[in-house]
């Protein structure tokens, strides 16, 4: 009772460009899909040590911290140093981080930024 | 395609008066079981395989096959009763009740899904288009359900889940275009005539 369908099903081609199509955009809403997951601000939290005292932010609230010898800036889902007055400026040079157990150090302002994170990627997957 | 008598008519049908010839309805139900029973076979020795070490429930979904090859060989309502079925008897044989409540909804919305396409772009788009799109909503929808039904925030494989639908859809979907192809009038023209 289906003969039509069958027939045009038969005399149809394996793939067409409306595919790709099709493809090139699933493809495209799985990265940005994948890109709002992968930076989501779970439950990730910005450690920052100053001459041994802490003070924690969260890493998915944007913040731009004034600190006496230099600024830190918490900006979706990246930190990083900037206005060091250190001589080395191995903080500045350390860029951006964004995973948990990265770290910023800065020696000689005895000065220690860290990512903690529940929400590790890596950790959700493995432990499936 | 022609209006048909709704497979719910067939599987639920009582002893009397059906519309059609008796010897149509019983070979389109044998043909309705027979896709039921393959895609439970296939299942099972899918389910004892290795699944996926980064997508914990993907499978390739080879079963999938006999919703779709129904889709195109009998109709839409038999491709209802195929899915239904499939996860039914699915869940009975292994999958459970938690299972049933992802499969269920995940199965009529793909289905759905494919037979809009059918119906609207079919021919542009080919067999295997439409069932890699069908695939991709059958993962991105098992995983909301799950997510939904046990709490727990699931949405990380939902991009994982979503790839591997796009390209086992493809696969199987080119698998049932090549079969419907290479299948002879012979074979089908007494189950559909
Ligand atoms: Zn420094």
């Amino acid at each position: 009772m289906n003969l039509e369908t069958v027939k045009r099903v038969k005399k149809s081609k394996p793939f067409t460009v409306i595919d790709a199509v099709i493809v090139a955009v699933l493809a495209a809403l799985i990265g940005v899909i994948s890109w709002l997951v992968f930076r989501a601000p779970s439950a990730e939290t910005v450690v920052i040590t100053e001459n041994g005292v802490s003070h924690e932010y969260s890493l998915g609230k944007n913040a731009e911290i004034k600190l006496e010898h230099m600024t830190v800036h918490i900006k979706d889902g990246y930190v990083w140093v900037t206005d060091s007055d250190c001589r080395d400026g191995t903080c500045e040079h350390t860029g951006k981080i964004s995973r948990a157990g990265q770290s910023i150090v800065c020696l000689p302002n005895n000065f220690v930024i860290t990512i903690n994170g529940k929400g590790d990627l890596d950790w959700e997957l493995g432990r499936q | 395609m022609k209006k048909l008598p709704l497979s719910k008519s067939v599987c639920m049908k009582p002893a009397g008066a059906p519309k059609r010839g008796e010897r149509n309805d019983t070979r389109r139900l044998t043909a309705i079981a027979f896709l039921v029973a393959v895609a439970l076979v296939v299942s099972l020795i899918e389910s004892a395989l290795p699944s996926f070490p980064l997508a914990p429930g993907a499978k390739l979904g080879l079963s999938n096959i006999a919703p779709l090859f129904a889709l195109i060989m009998l109709g839409v309502g038999d491709a209802y009763a195929v899915m239904i079925l499939k996860c039914l008897l699915g869940a009975t044989l292994g999958g459970g009740l938690t299972g049933l409540m992802y499969s269920v909804p995940s199965g009529l919305v793909s289905l759905t899904v494919e037979i809009v396409l059918m119906k609207l772009v079919f021919d542009k788009m080919s067999v295997a288009g439409i069932s890699l799109v069908g695939a991709v909503a059958f993962n991105a929808m098992q995983v909301l359900m799950a997510s939904a039904i046990t709490g727990v925030d699931l949405v990380i494989l939902l991009p994982i889940l979503m790839a591997a639908g796009l390209l086992a859809g493809a696969f199987t979907g080119l698998l049932t275009y090549y079969i419907v192809k290479k299948l002879p009038y012979s074979v089908y023209g007494s189950a559909v005539g």
